[in-house]
Parts: structure tokens; sequence; C-alpha cells
């Protein structure tokens, strides 16, 4: 198993902590997403990994192999990654095959790989990203979707162990980075391959990664699941950022709370992370809420509509409730109107 | 826009560019086929007939191709680790190699002649050792002076494409298994290339059409290039010698023309990337020992070779009478500075230069700014007579060019003769840099923008006033300045046009050394270098105020 470990990174950029004590071990072809808002940290801890950047202390290990141990680094060039990057980074005077074959003649892979096998790998790559036909296109002669393609072949065609992706798909328009989501996730199946993979967009990371790294503020906020980060924030950023949730204020008694402003409303939480459970808090999605006109059973916290936007499938009612705007997105466009009283429960 | 006002500017934009600009160069062919007024070859027969002229073509080929080696290699490694790497004082660093390209030829070939006087340091101890004596009178010096001065071209053309060129496409090779110093030849150096070519060719027109460099140091020794050759064929008195300078000339803008076709041939094909910033974290970070080892020696290489010989030139300027040492504070007096403060026809030359190049500044920038306005908001093609006709004149040599001008405005009374010749060429010559100047800062003031000055009821005086001049105006500056330089210590098109009571400061020196009054010349120079140093430093300043406002 060639597992990749990164242990106790941290990384100062003059007086500001960048990383701080990152902890990450990584499965032999998982998918890893490294989500987080601007600025967090997520991609000083890849190009860590990828040796662009040395951390202060801690180390990287891939496997047997030492990338980086308290200021002994293995240079870039000598790791064996692939990398596609945010604004792909294609070389202007090189087509589309030469940039496949690039990887293929450095010193170590000339030594790995024959002359038959780099021409086949060539072939073969040029396949799976479905760019055979455009070999001898140069960059300029070749639309964004395809200079994806360029990017993600070149950092694929040697085989890499680990393959870092830095906001690949930021550079696209949402249509072509739906396509696109697809087709990382048909390679990774075909390829089996570690993946890292940085994103600021928290659907990009969802659809596509086994498991997501949250960061904030140089830290790790969670690493888990898609499902169960969504499901089961570990902390308020992460319920906010993942799962766009508004934190209820209110009390505990085991597993149930109350809000603060509706005492006769029991909500059941077993699931909630205790972080909520010692601050009185309760995260609450979107759509786990619902709106009523009147309260039959007197439960539910009583708000305000204050908008109402129809968004086709579903309609977003933004009400004024717990001293709080709400978001309630709702299957219904005729429950209620602006400047209504309406009773907000959860389902 | 009315027809009649297009039809009179698109004839007036033409008429411009083919008297201006277009007509004087082709004065010269005409020159050139001409004996006793009449069609004939004999001109060319006889000059190639002469071993001078092969003589000629010869050292003026070797001369160019030996400084554009020594430029483009230290302007390249000068850029590379300005651009790249991780040493201190870059600033200084690109002070010290753009120094000798904005002080003028002849002051820098006077401070090497310091630097290796007969009375020099230097010489005494070669000369005591029994070494051979270091003679800058020669073609080994004409090259390394001139290599030294145009490794700027190079820096200059090179340094902001390597800082412009987006990190990740390094890495992405670095990723991809190969070094540094690999990516440097694969990636870097591919990508670069465009602005390499251009810096080589540049720094090969600019020393096949330096005329003070080979004329100080060469006609001592009897070495001949093509300008000087040109040169001495005006001021002849032979009854062919102006046709057979035309002859010469139209040999040497061959050369210079061709070197452009081959600039525009090798890269027609070039991609130009347009990364939007400039990067200027470093890339090449060296460990700190063999940073400072760089650095330092980096620091000490262009201060032994832009510095120290102007410090000698300083202290020769010191002695009014010949002395066995330089540095023999004994001997040191300000005669030499007192007598060009108080010598009418001394100081006069840094004045008329003044005001000449301030009048060519001002007819360029107006003319320029008229010109590419009507370029981009009313008619592509109109201006196209202008703009050719400044690149043809501003590629010619300078000393063709003012060949060109003689025979051309002797035809109209009271141009030659007198000042107005040299205020005339100075516009041909520069003129280029301003259009360029302001057709890059026009891009730059939208058609909205102005819509808006419009919508908001500003009349067209207060457009110009209130919302064009005020975005435009560094772009002009800092073109300006690059003119100002050249045309304030130009010698070239002045030792051909000058008039018996307007001497330029480029004449004035050049005139003092060759007639021998190094002391003199010297004197002046430092004067010159200071004044030269200041405005740098002041532009820098007003440069890097710019750049924070805009941050």
């Amino acid at each position: 198993m060639s597992e990749l470990t990164i242990s106790n990174i941290v990384k100062y950029f003059d007086q500001t902590k960048a990383l701080d004590n990152i902890n990450v071990g990584v499965k032999e072809n998982e998918f890893i997403a490294i989500l987080g808002p601007s600025g967090c940290g997520k991609t000083t801890l890849l190009r860590s990994v990828a040796g662009f950047i040395e951390p202060t202390s801690g180390t990287i290990k891939f496997g047997e192999k030492v990338f980086f141990d308290n200021r002994e680094a293995v240079p870039v060039e000598d790791r064996q990654l692939g990398m596609v990057f945010q604004h792909f980074a294609l070389w202007p005077h090189m087509t589309t095959k030469q940039h496949l074959e690039y990887p293929l003649k450095s010193k170590q892979n000339k030594k790995r790989f024959d002359v038959a096998q780099r021409q086949e790998m060539v072939r073969h790559t040029l396949k799976l990203v479905e760019l055979d036909g455009f070999e001898n296109r140069y960059p300029n002669e070749l639309s964004g979707g395809q200079k994806q393609r360029v990017a993600l072949a070149r950092a694929i065609v040697a085989q890499p162990k680990i393959l870092l992706m830095d906001e690949p798909l930021s550079a696209l328009d949402a249509h072509l980075k739906q396509t696109m989501v697809q087709e990382i996730k048909r390679i990774h199946h075909i390829m089996k391959t570690t993946i890292l993979y940085v994103t600021h967009d928290q659907a990009e990371a969802m659809s596509l990664a086994d498991r997501i790294i949250v960061m904030n503020k140089g830290k790790i906020e969670q690493i888990d699941t898609p499902y169960n980060l969504y499901h089961y924030p570990q902390t308020p950023f992460v319920a906010k950022f993942v799962s766009k949730a508004f934190l209820v204020e209110g009390n505990w008694e085991g597993d149930k709370f109350c809000p603060a402003s509706a005492p006769d409303t029991t909500w059941q939480g077993a699931e909630v992370a205790s972080y909520f459970k010692e601050n009185k808090l309760y995260p609450v999605r979107p759509e786990e809420l619902s709106l009523m006109t009147s309260s039959s059973t007197g439960k539910g916290l009583l708000g305000i509509v204050k908008d109402k936007q129809f968004l086709g499938r579903e309609t977003r009612y933004m009400v004024d409730a717990v001293g709080k705007e709400l978001e309630i997105i709702s299957n219904s466009f005729h429950i209620s109107e602006i400047d209504e009283k309406v009773y907000v429960t959860k389902h | 826009m009315f027809k009649f006002t297009k039809y009179f500017h698109k004839t007036l934009f033409l008429l411009i560019g083919l008297f201006v600009f277009i007509f004087p160069l082709f004065t010269l062919f005409k020159m050139s086929f001409e004996v006793d007024g009449n069609f004939s070859f004999s001109n060319f027969s006889t000059l190639f007939d002469s071993p001078r002229t092969l003589q000629a073509i010869e050292n003026t080929l070797i001369i160019a191709f030996g400084s554009t080696l020594i430029a483009v290699s230290m302007g390249t490694v000068f850029a590379l680790l300005v651009a790249y790497s991780n040493i201190r004082f870059k600033r200084l660093i690109e002070l010290l190699v753009i120094l000798p390209y904005v002080i003028p030829g002849y002051v820098v070939t006077l401070s090497w002649t310091s630097l290796f006087a007969g009375n020099s340091p230097i010489n005494q101890f070669l000369r005591e050792t029994g070494l051979p004596v270091v003679n800058m009178y020669s073609m080994g010096g004409i090259t390394l002076v001139l290599g030294i001065s145009n490794a700027a071209i190079v820096y200059l053309n090179l340094v902001d494409i390597l800082r412009k060129i987006p990190k990740e496409q390094e890495w992405a090779s670095k990723v991809a298994g190969y070094r540094m110093i690999e990516t440097l030849r694969n990636v870097t150096f591919k990508m670069a290339l465009p602005a390499v070519v251009s810096g080589i060719i540049l720094a090969f027109l600019s020393s096949i059409d330096n005329f003070a460099i080979p004329a100080t140091l060469g006609s001592p020794a009897g070495i001949t290039v093509l300008s000087t050759y040109i040169y001495e064929k005006a001021i002849g008195f032979g009854p062919t010698s102006f046709n057979q300078a035309a002859v010469l000339s139209i040999l040497l803008a061959l050369i210079a023309f061709a070197g452009i076709a081959l600039q525009w041939w090798i890269l027609r094909k070039s991609v130009i990337f347009d990364s939007t910033r400039p990067d200027f974290e470093p890339r090449i970070v060296l460990l700190d020992n063999k940073r400072r080892l760089i650095q330092w020696f980096s620091i000490l290489v262009l201060f032994l070779v832009n510095i120290v010989p102007l410090i000698v030139m300083l202290f020769s300027s010191f002695q009014s009478s010949y002395s066995p040492s330089i540095f023999g504070f004994g001997n040191m007096d300000l005669d030499n500075y007192q007598f060009i403060l108080q010598t009418p026809s001394m100081y006069q030359g840094f004045l008329t230069s003044l005001g000449l190049a301030v009048a060519a500044i001002l007819i360029c920038i107006i003319l320029s700014v008229w010109v590419m306005y009507y370029k981009l908001r009313h008619d592509k093609k109109a201006t196209l007579p202008i703009e050719l006709g400044a690149s043809l004149t501003y590629s010619t040599p300078g000393i063709v060019l003012a060949l060109s001008m003689i025979f051309y405005w002797s035809n109209v009374p009271n141009v030659y003769g007198t000042i107005r010749i040299l205020l005339i060429a100075y516009v041909t010559r520069y003129m280029l840099i301003l259009l360029r100047g302001s057709n890059t800062a026009l891009l730059s003031v939208t058609i909205e923008l102005e819509e808006a000055a419009m919508i908001s009821g500003s009349k067209t005086i207060e457009k110009w006033h209130k919302i064009i001049i005020p975005i435009i105006k560094n772009q002009i500056f800092s073109s300006s300045f690059l003119i100002f330089t050249g045309a304030f210590t130009e010698l070239s098109l002045s030792s051909l046009l000058i008039a018996a009571n307007s001497k330029t400061v480029g004449l004035t020196i050049f005139n003092l050394q060759t007639g021998g009054d190094n002391s003199i010349a010297q004197a002046y120079s430092v004067i010159l270098t200071i004044f030269i140093i200041a405005l740098v430093l002041v532009r820098n300043h007003f440069e890097q105020k710019e750049m924070k406002k805009n941050e």
C-alpha cells in the first residue's frame, strides 16, 4: 500500500500561519478534495505536497518515500507526480502530442519506459481524454475544454501515483465544468490513482471526491465523506460552508432540542455533533425546514416572509425568525406572500 | 464625419508621410546614381574597387557581431538573475546595467580611454610588469564598449517578458520530471525566444548604427566602419564625395533593413502570450552562500565595467595639465569646469541641445496624439503613410538619415544651415517612439469613457482636458523620456547637420575629444553624466510613486 501521509505540517509566510498543524492520511487510489474559501491554505497544502513550497516543519511521506521531513525536501522533479494547474499552464510552443511526450522523456521515465511503451502510453492517453485527432494542434488552436483535456493528459500520461489538481475547472464555464467533472470521475475510475483536488466549489468537491478535507484559516475543520459532511457537520464552519445550515439557539435535553424562541417545539438531534450541543446550537439546513401560514399545533418558529424567489423547480423563501434571516427551500410557490406571518417548522 | 474632412485628413497624412518621412530617404537613391547630374553606376564601382570600402564593411560586421555577442550574454544573464533569482539589490543591478546605455557613447568611450590612458594606474602597472598595455583605440576596444552599452537593450527587452511567463508553465515542466536548468532551456527560453531574438537584432542594429564610439575610438587608429566612413565622405571635398556617401548610406541602410526583415521573419509565427501581471516572486531560490556569491560578483563586475571608468574619468577631469598620475591630488583643480561654465561656446551646447530636445518632443507629442487619435477613432488606414514613414526613419541609421536630410532639405530655403534642420531631423528620427507611446496610451481611453464625458455635458476641450489627457499623460511622459535622453545627447545627426553657431552637447564634447582637449572633454562629460543620472533617478522616483498609486 502506498499511502500519502501528511503529518504535523506547519507553514509560516513571514508572521502569518498559512498551515496550522495539518495531519492527513490518504489511502491508495483515493480521490480527496481539499475544500475551503480563498486564503484557507488549501493551495499551500497542495503546493507543499507538490514541493513548490517548503513547509516550516512536519513530514510528508508517500509510501516508503519521504517527500519532506523537517527541512529535508525531495525536489519536485523527483517526486513523480502529475499536476493540473488552474489556468492549464500549457506551453504555447508545443503541440498536444509534444505535451504528452514531455513527461515521458524526462530522465527517470526514459529509464522506466522504452520507446514503444512511451508511444503506446501517448496513444492510450490521447484516447482516454478523447483528444485523438488533435495531436498536432497548438494550444492556441484548441478550445477551453480541449486545453483542459491536454493539461489533464499531460498530468496522467506517465501514470503518476499521485495526481494533484489545483482548481482545474475554475477557468471553464458552468456547462463545461459539468462535463469535465464527469470526465475526471471516469478517468479516475480507469486510472486508479490517488488524487488531491483543490477547489472552493463545494458542489464540485461533493460530486467528485471520496472524502473531502474542509479547511479554514490554515486548519482542517473536518475530513469526511461528502454524505457525512453534509449531514453531520462537526463544526459551525462546516455546517455553514458545506451544509449551508443555520445555527438556531436553544436548549438541549439529551438528544432533544428546544429552540429558544419556541419552547413548545422539540427537534430530534441524536446525530448532531457535540460541539453544537455544548454551545446550545442546532444546525438546520434550508431543505429541512417548511413553512405554514398557521400553526395548528402551536409549534414552530414565528417569522415574517421578507422575500420570495421563484427558482423553477423550487421556491426560496427568506424569513425573519429568531432574530435571523432563514433561508427555506420549498416545493410550493403558494405558501405565503411577502410581509405575511408564517410558522417555520422542521421535518 | 463629413466626407470632406475625411479626405482632408487622409491627404494631409499622406503628404506629411511622404514629404517629411519618406522622400528624404529616396533622395539618397537619387544621389547614389548621380554623376555630374547624369545617371550612372560609377559611384558604386569606384567605391567597391576601393579596398577601404571592403575593409569598412568587414570592420562593421566584425564589430557588430562581436559586440552583439557581448551584449546578448551580459543582457541575458542579468535579466535572468534579476527576473528569476532571489539575489538582493536588484534595483542597483538594473541601474548599473542600464547606465552605459543612457550615458551617451562618446562619454562611455571617454571614460574607458581615461581608464586605459598612458598614465593610468592599470597601464602603468602593465608596463612595469612587462605586459602589453591595453589600447582602447582598437577593434577590440570598440567592440567591448559597444557590447557593454548595448547589453541594456537585450536586458530591457527580456526582463519584463521573463517576469510575465506564468510560473505554472515552469512548474508543469518540473512536475514532469525536469530540473530547473532543463526547464529554463525547454520552456522558459522557448517562451522568451521572441524577446531574445528582438534583443539580438536590436543590439546588432544599434551597433551598426552607432557613430560616436567608432568615431572616437576608431579614427585615431585608422579603423573605419561604415558609419564613420559615411561621415568622412560627407564632410570631404571631392567632386563625388557626397554621392559616394549616399552609396555607402544605402549599403548601411540595407544591412539595417535586412536585420529588421530577419527579425520579422523569425517572429512571424511566434505566439505572443499575454499574462496580465508580471510576477516578482523569485523562481530560482539560491541558498544563502551561493546567493551572496552571485549577487556580490554581479555587482563587482558591473561596478568594474560601468562605474570604475566613470570614476577615473572624474579624476582625470580635475587635471588641467598633464600629470604623471591621475590620482595625484596635488595636480587637481577645477580649471576645466570653470572654463566650461564661463565660456559661451562651451555651455551654449548644453542649452542648444536642451532647447532642441524639448522642442522636438513637443512637436512629436502633438503630432502623434493627433495622428493616433484619428487612427483609433476615425480611420485606421489614413495614418499608415506617417506610421510607415516614421518606422523607416527610425530604423535608418542616424548618420544615413542625417545625410538624406542634407540632400533633401537643402532644396528648401532657410532650413539647411540653420538649427531648423536639426529640429526636423530629431522629429523624423524619434517620432516612432511617441507614435507607439500614444497608441498604447490612447488604447486605454475606451470610447465609453469619452461617451460618458459627453453625456455628462463635456465639450471637446473639456473632454481632452479632464478625461483624455489625465489618462494618457503617464505613458506619453515615459515615451518622451526615452526620446529626451536620446535627443539631448545625440551625436550622429548633429555631426553632419550642425550650423555654424548652434553646436549640440554631443558635438561640443566630440570636437573637444577629437581636437585633443581630453581633460576639458572629460569635465564636460562628467557634467553631462551627472545630469543624466539625476534625470534617470527623478524618473525612477516618479515611476515608483505611480506604481504605488496603482497598487
